[in-house]
């Protein structure tokens, strides 16, 4: 399940720990870069572009989402064929109502591992995303200039138990204030798979965040999924009744 | 010339004055090379079965797909049919059937339950020349017909994970050709049991129009599947496709491609079928040897008279080489019409495992019934093998017969 997946990961994306400035280690840097693009709730505005080999589809969604209870709600509002499809997913389970047949379809997660809407983001990279912090173990490597920016590089490799998919995720987070410029995703042979890119840093919701985010797949340079956050609101309460069946299923 | 003549001769005369051990000789050629035709024709027979119900079922002989496809399996990958080469392949005397598909992924919802399926969109007329799905209907269902829209036939098994029944209404979720969600609501009109544990669990049939309006295909399709009247008009057929269609965006695969697992199988089979030829033969082998030479032991005195008058040890190797020559010819054409009625037995009546379709399924074999294929190829190399293993290991004996000391094998009894 992309969509959704895409989501989450903006979802992810938002409030921060201020950044500070004496020496850190790898570890204390990725939790800052983490903590400075996500909030406890978030409700976010979205465009998410799919370029695939025949068509370039552009979908606009509006997600509400408390991290701490694993909840996220998004609904389709553009283009007009799929508006009103929306996404309920309360831990892993996620329900998707489809308008046109006026019911909801439960997914379980084995099943959002593969592309839903064409787009490069996998369920996944958002799902094992929260863990990055707790399922690698992070080296510091050095700074250099990504795009612009001053970046400290992380090198991150998965736990002996832990259950990941990637054998190697390189981080960059900016210098300044932590914020993520890139990542690059390896597998177990250490060849690049997906990268995942960050720009159009603007200050939104409160905060300074990367508003514009790129995956990549390797091999596939034709195709790729970028996603434009265009509003997003931090840490402000979430009524209950968003992630309901009775919100999902609303005529 | 004479000599010739007479050797011969002599060797005729040899070979009916000790009627038992020639016999004996005889049954290890017969039972040996007919064995060794008949294990063949059943692999022969066994893989060409095993080829034809894949074929069948659903692959086809031959697929056309917009080039890369095949190895990327995404519905981004659809070729516009190309009506002039659809109809040339239809008056194509060696096309049985030509059908056009509309593949994608998808996922069905019948109640709280979910389970991921492949979606085939197919002309319910064309289809039945190329596969053989709608003669795998439960009793209770149904195929589909020209008429239907909004109708799916899917696998016995996915419809037992899903808890559907023949007229069930499933909800279906995909993604469309545009990228956009495509969903559709569909009723079950029939379940298949294909025996095929990958169809069986994940195979969905809808009509071909209702596929290109629910994906928006907009008149696209994933393949065009060919099924051919023989499967060894293959590469032909392939060649004439290919060269009406453009090798820079249109891929034409045969079976072998399209199913390179079963090749793999079929291979590995064979090895397994050589090393049995081979022990066999050498059976066959020794077996010769060993008669042929207690014949040439039990006549050293009449070897000693023949060099004492006058008979020259060339002489003597060649009447032993042509009384084992006689011998194996016999045996071979025995042994080849016996191998050939066995394995024609075996061809009108196959060997049938259906009782343990369940347990051969397991292992991903789907063929239940093997019948057995005597192929010229397989007699005449069968009967030329033995007939050079035969002469090769007469000449051992043959030689040890002509180095005799003429006085001293005379005496011997």
């Amino acid at each position: 399940m992309k969509i959704p997946a895409s989501i989450m990961l903006a979802a992810m994306t938002i409030l921060g720990l201020s950044s500070r400035a004496d020496a850190v280690t790898a570890r204390e840097i990725i939790e800052a870069s983490e903590g400075a693009v996500r909030g406890d709730t978030q409700v976010s505005v979205y465009a998410i572009t799919v370029k695939a080999r025949k068509w370039t589809r552009t979908m606009e969604l509006k997600s509400w989402e408390v991290r701490s209870r694993k909840k996220s709600f998004a609904e389709i509002y553009a283009p007009a064929k799929d508006a009103g499809n929306r996404f309920l997913l309360i831990d892993q389970n996620m329900r998707h109502y489809v308008p046109e047949l006026q019911q909801d379809i439960k997914i379980s997660p084995s099943m959002m591992l593969q592309a839903w809407m064409g787009s490069d983001f996998t369920n996944d990279d958002i799902v094992k995303e929260s863990s990055i912090t707790v399922d690698y173990d992070h080296e510091l490597d050095g700074t250099g200039t990504v795009d612009g920016h001053e970046c400290y590089r992380v090198v991150l490799t998965p736990r002996p138990e832990a259950a990941v998919v990637w054998g190697k995720i390189v981080y960059f987070a900016r210098l300044s204030d932590y914020l993520p410029v890139r990542q690059e995703f390896y597998n177990e042979h250490g060849a690049l798979k997906k990268t995942l890119s960050y720009g159009n840093f603007a200050f939104m919701g409160g905060r300074t965040i990367p508003t514009w985010y790129k995956m990549q797949t390797s091999g596939r340079e034709d195709q790729y999924t970028v996603m434009e956050i265009r509003d997003a609101l931090f840490n402000t309460p979430i009524p209950d009744y968003i992630f309901t069946i009775q919100n999902l299923t609303r005529r | 010339m004479a000599n010739a003549r007479i050797a011969i001769r002599l060797a005729w005369r040899n070979v009916w004055r000790n009627t038992r051990r020639t016999v004996l000789t005889l049954l290890t050629i017969l039972v040996g090379s007919a064995m060794i035709i008949l294990m063949n024709a059943f692999a022969k027979g066994g893989h060409d079965q095993m080829i034809e119900d894949a074929v069948a079922s659903n692959t086809g002989h031959i697929q056309v797909h917009e080039k890369g496809y095949w190895e990327n399996r995404t519905i981004d990958y659809a070729l516009k049919p190309d009506g002039a080469l659809l109809d040339s392949l239809g008056k194509d005397a060696r096309v049985r059937g030509a059908s056009m598909r509309i593949h994608a992924d998808g996922l069905l919802s019948f109640g709280n339950t979910t389970a991921g399926a492949m979606i085939q969109g197919v002309d319910p007329e064309a289809e039945k020349s190329v596969s053989t799905l709608h003669s795998s209907v439960l009793p209770g269902g149904r195929y589909l017909s020209p008429d239907d829209r909004k109708s799916i036939v899917m696998g016995e098994t996915l419809a037992k994970n899903l808890g559907a029944r023949t007229g069930s209404v499933v909800a279906l979720i995909s993604q469309g050709f545009d990228g956009s969600i495509a969903a559709e609501k569909l009723t079950v009109a029939g379940i298949f049991r294909s025996g095929n544990p990958e169809y069986d669990m994940a195979l969905v049939l809808m009509p071909l129009a209702q596929a290109d309006e629910t994906f928006t295909m907009v008149g696209y399709v994933h393949s065009i599947t060919l099924r051919l009247a023989s499967p060894s008009d293959t590469a032909a057929v392939k060649a004439l496709i290919a060269q009406k269609t453009d090798p820079r965006g249109i891929e034409v695969m045969g079976w072998d491609e399209l199913m390179p697992e079963l090749v793999q199988f079929i291979v590995m089979d064979d090895v397994s079928c050589y090393i049995f030829d081979f022990i066999l033969f050498m059976v066959v082998a020794f077996g010769i040897l060993n008669t042929i030479q207690m014949s040439v032991f039990e006549r050293t005195r009449e070897f000693g008279v023949m060099l004492s008058i006058g008979t020259t040890p060339g002489q003597v190797v060649a009447m032993v080489l042509v009384e084992s020559f006689f011998i194996a010819l016999l045996g071979i054409a025995l042994g080849c019409a016996a191998g050939w009625g066995l394995s024609y037995y075996f061809q009108v009546n196959p060997i049938d495992y259906s009782d343990y379709a369940k347990e051969m399924a397991v292992w991903g074999v789907t063929t239940v019934t093997y019948p057995a294929d005597a192929t010229a190829l397989n007699l005449s190399m069968t009967a030329l093998i033995t007939l050079a293993l035969a002469m090769m290991f007469s000449v051992f004996p043959a030689r040890r017969a002509s180095r005799l000391e003429p006085v001293q094998a005379i005496r011997q009894l």
